[in-house]
């Protein structure tokens, strides 16, 4: 455990507001026995004297009013194991010793918001699969020194969000992202964008295909691509406990196996899995079933997994996908269970397979 | 359970929400540290969030009022019989709430006037001082200003004194500055044992808090809109001296402060032997601002009121007024011509005749409803809706409010049969559960009447609400004999009950002006 400097500007506000500091600790130990006074004193030193001291330098006269608003935010985390040493993960406490010390002036300014936002971006992050909560932490690291106000940076966060996996925002994110300056829109989506009017291209070209890359021209031709193969089985950290199928529903993806179903949300920035109730149109097809009909549709005739003549698309049992002039084969894709399309992206699941593909035409140099 | 230091973050009114596909990225950062409020800059906070957060600190940290005497029901709930006598132990299916703890809080949002009662020792001190805080105040500063009522206070004491270099030196009254005390400026003011304070300062008192200003050898000090607590030991309005009735009236809301329960000595047990004061840890993000408090009122203000609730409200209030022995005169039937006659009121209700004394609502108080407490319990219900997060006042708030804003406005008439009955003796004391009592039984006689679907009165009223503007004669004499032809049915071997002496009134009215609009007419030609 770090020791605190008592001649330090935050060890002086600690000795101001002992009296202070320790009711809060003694309430919340009462309520949360599992509170522990080590824990507690170790999160002090490591993690918010760090923050302590920044904010000592640009306002010394707030450092103890800003660590006892800090603390309230902590504690009831500490005691749940959220935050501090017994925290079972080691997102939020990152979240805490990186990023709050990088930005004492907003720390200033609405410590507690600051906080809260930041411990509950990282918790939701780690708690959805497919996300990458380090890069966003990263990124934020990174870019959130430039913002001027609270509300900048957690804007900035909702966008890096989306960019890093949370798919299901997406739409709300271009939204926040029009609002941004060009600069931080492009750091954030590593797009080069020199003013306004190139960002809204950008945010417009996402907005209309999410698997558009706006670093390729727009005329640049497009290929029918595999752009995703996402879920997974349950013990291996995915969605799944079998075999999936999936259906359009309200415009939007429902992927169902035997527990439960799941919108899907996917894009060229990840793809998000989360818990909805069963459509009300639902047919109740389970992974048997769908390898059932698989077999059946082999041995009795075959008929394409899906067809959309007037869109030119289908998909047929030998896993070819052919929309337009151009077709895809894909052999995981042979014997497929179910399909749907919702305008862009065709999603495709297997009876042997936890996962979820995604094909859709996107550019053909894109990455 | 939550800490001293720590807000609810649990949802404090959930409620269920439909699925959706359409994800928020504000989702982002609700989870286990707390509520965040809105991201974007200028957009708003839902206050009445932050004031229910306020309430629930307030009962899990700060007060220890583990009641829950305002009582919601979302669906069927328990009740059981306790002891010979039956005591109903109710179990709200509903949030539900301590009226010791919310209503000071409502009384902070709407800036009006409670007057906390109990016993020494209950908190009613340490409840105002709460309010204080949650109001931006330091502990310090509000000890400070808390006016404390002893039978030597004066009137400077209260206000403030002239300067002396000024009172010697001055050549006339305007050049006499006076140094105000500074509660006068604050927004919360609290006044201790308000029943100590002697009769001649309690008027000067009255000033400041009916009219908001201050005076003193012809100076004035404006005082900004408070919220007042006010303090008693009982709420009789005796005490060392007799509380003046104006003032009395300027009171908005009586809160009673509930006995403490002894299952939790413990818990004092562990403030004392920690230390623990939470009025010293009150967390930032429950604490309002005057822009936050003004906000939140205009948030209460826009709630809407809806006809059908505000129909039960003027049929319940109706009720109280009418005294038919009072009066030959229709308009002078009132219960305050007999108070301001000076005739015992028992005297008068003798001679009384003829109505069923146990179901005439009106025959239970001794005055009716006056127009600063109509006006106060349109106030704090839509607060009480606004709290629950409602943009709608329902029957439930009204209910629930009434009997704390009517509390000391509807004077009981003890000697009421009413009060005989099996199981009323004990709503001579309660006075909350006998306006309660009072409401749902002017309720039940509103359904029998069926006045939600007919109710000839509002019809005319509405008619004549549309305008006078291209009426003809012919029309507005049709008008004038169905007026004719109600008053004719009203009156045919009924007995005038107090509900219907408004309409009676109201008929009155309309038949008048139509009378004199077809005067206007015809001088036209």
């Amino acid at each position: 455990m770090t020791r605190v400097d008592p001649d330090s500007a935050f060890g002086r506000a600690l000795d101001e507001r002992r009296e202070s500091l320790n009711g809060r600790v003694a309430i919340a130990r009462r309520l949360t026995p599992r509170l522990e006074p080590a824990a507690v004193l170790e999160f002090i030193a490591n993690t918010l004297g760090p923050i302590g001291e920044a904010v000592a330098v640009l306002d010394p006269q707030r450092t103890g009013e800003i660590v006892d608003r800090l603390l309230d935010v902590a504690l009831p985390m500490l005691g749940r194991d959220l935050l501090g040493p017994g925290a079972r993960t080691p997102l939020l406490n990152w979240g805490w010793e990186r990023l709050l010390p990088a930005w004492p002036a907003l720390v200033l300014e609405d410590p507690v918001r600051l906080a809260r936002a930041i411990s509950n971006a990282l918790y939701n992050l780690g708690s959805q699969s497919e996300t990458r909560p380090l890069e966003w932490l990263e990124r934020m690291e990174a870019m959130g020194g430039a913002a001027r106000h609270v509300s900048e940076l957690l804007e900035l966060g909702q966008l890096l969000a989306w960019r890093c996996g949370m798919a299901q925002y997406r739409r709300s994110a271009l939204q926040i992202a029009a609002r941004l300056p060009p600069e931080r829109v492009g750091l954030a989506l590593d797009l080069g964008l020199a003013d306004a009017a190139a960002r809204d291209a950008a945010l417009a070209r996402l907005a209309a295909d999410p698997w558009d890359d706006p670093t390729v021209s727009a005329s640049a031709p497009r290929a029918l691509k595999l752009v995703a193969e996402t879920g997974g089985f349950r013990g291996l950290g995915g969605p799944f406990v079998s075999p999936p199928t999936v259906e359009l529903a309200d415009g939007g993806f429902v992927v169902s196996d035997r527990a439960g179903c799941y919108t899907l949300s996917a894009d060229r920035y990840g793809a998000a899995f989360l818990r909805t109730t069963p459509p009300a149109t639902a047919p109740q097809t389970a992974a048997p079933a769908g390898l059932v009909a698989s077999i059946a549709r082999s041995l009795l005739g075959r008929k394409p997994i899906f067809s959309a003549p007037e869109l030119g698309l289908s998909l047929s049992d030998e896993g070819v996908v052919s929309w337009g002039r151009q077709s895809l084969t894909v052999e995981a894709l042979v014997g497929a269970s179910s399909a749907a399309f919702d305008g862009r992206t065709l999603a495709i699941t297997h009876p042997m397979s936890h996962q979820v593909f995604l094909v859709a035409l996107a550019p053909a140099g894109a990455t | 359970m939550s800490s001293v230091g720590k807000v609810s973050q649990v949802p404090t009114n959930p409620r269920k929400e439909e699925q959706r596909h359409e994800f928020d990225v504000a989702d982002l950062y609700r989870g286990p540290a707390g509520d965040v409020g809105a991201v974007a800059e200028g957009a708003q906070r839902d206050l009445a969030e932050k004031l229910r957060q306020a309430y629930f600190w307030i009962v899990n940290s700060a007060i220890i009022s583990p009641f829950y005497d305002i009582e919601y029901e979302e669906g069927p709930s328990s009740t059981f019989k306790m002891g010979d006598a039956g005591v109903a132990v109710r179990l709200p299916s509903g949030q539900s709430y301590s009226s010791f703890c919310l209503l000071p809080l409502l009384n902070l949002v709407v800036r009006r006037r409670c007057l906390l009662v109990g016993g020494p020792g209950r908190g009613k001190t340490a409840s105002a001082i709460l309010m204080g805080i949650l109001a931006g105040y330091s502990l310090r500063d509000l000890k400070r200003a808390i006016q404390h009522g002893q039978p030597q206070m004066t009137i400077a004491d209260l206000l403030g004194n002239p300067l002396p270099g000024d009172l010697v030196n001055a050549k006339s009254m305007d050049e006499v500055r006076i140094s105000w005390r500074k509660w006068l400026a604050m927004r919360v003011k609290i006044i201790d044992e308000y029943n100590r304070i002697p009769t001649r300062t309690q008027s000067a008192l009255l000033t400041v808090m009916a009219d908001n200003y201050a005076e003193m050898l012809d100076q004035i000090y404006e005082c900004p809109e408070a919220a007042w607590y006010l303090t008693a030991n009982d709420d009789a309005g005796g005490g060392t001296y007799q509380v003046i009735e104006a003032l009395r009236d300027r009171i908005d809301v009586v809160v009673k402060a509930l006995h403490f329960n002894t299952r939790f000595i413990g818990e004092l047990l562990d403030r004392i032997e920690q230390g623990v004061q939470p009025e010293k840890f009150v967390p930032a993000e429950i604490i309002f601002t005057d822009a936050e408090i003004d906000a939140l009122y205009k948030e209460i203000m826009a709630v809407r009121l809806p006809p059908e609730i505000r129909r039960r409200m003027e049929f319940f209030c109706s009720q109280f007024e009418f005294f038919e022995p009072a009066a030959r005169q229709l308009e002078y039937m009132t219960k305050d011509t007999v108070k301001l006659s000076g005739v015992d009121y028992q005297q008068v209700a003798s001679q009384e005749t003829g109505k069923d004394r146990v179901k005439d609502i009106g025959g239970q108080t001794r005055n009716g409803v006056s127009v600063r407490a109509l006006m106060t319990a349109l106030v704090f219900v839509k607060a009480m809706a606004r709290f629950r997060g409602n943009r709608e006042v329902e029957l439930e708030d009204v209910r629930q409010l009434l009997p704390f804003v009517l509390h000391d406005k509807l004077v009981p008439n003890l000697n009421s049969p009413f009060f005989e009955q099996h199981g009323n003796p004990a709503l001579r004391v309660d006075r909350v559960s006998w306006l309660r009592a009072l409401f749902d039984l002017s309720n039940e006689e509103y359904q029998r009447l069926d006045l939600d679907k007919n109710d000839p009165v509002a019809a005319l009223q509405a008619q004549f609400a549309a305008g006078l503007d291209g009426l003809s004669e012919a029309e507005t004499r049709a008008r004038l004999v169905k007026i004719e032809r109600l008053l004719s049915e009203m009156s045919s071997g009924k007995k005038f009950y107090g509900h219907m002496y408004d309409d009676v009134l109201h008929l009155k009215y309309l038949h008048q002006r139509y009378t004199n609009y077809a005067r206007w007419l015809t001088w036209r030609g």
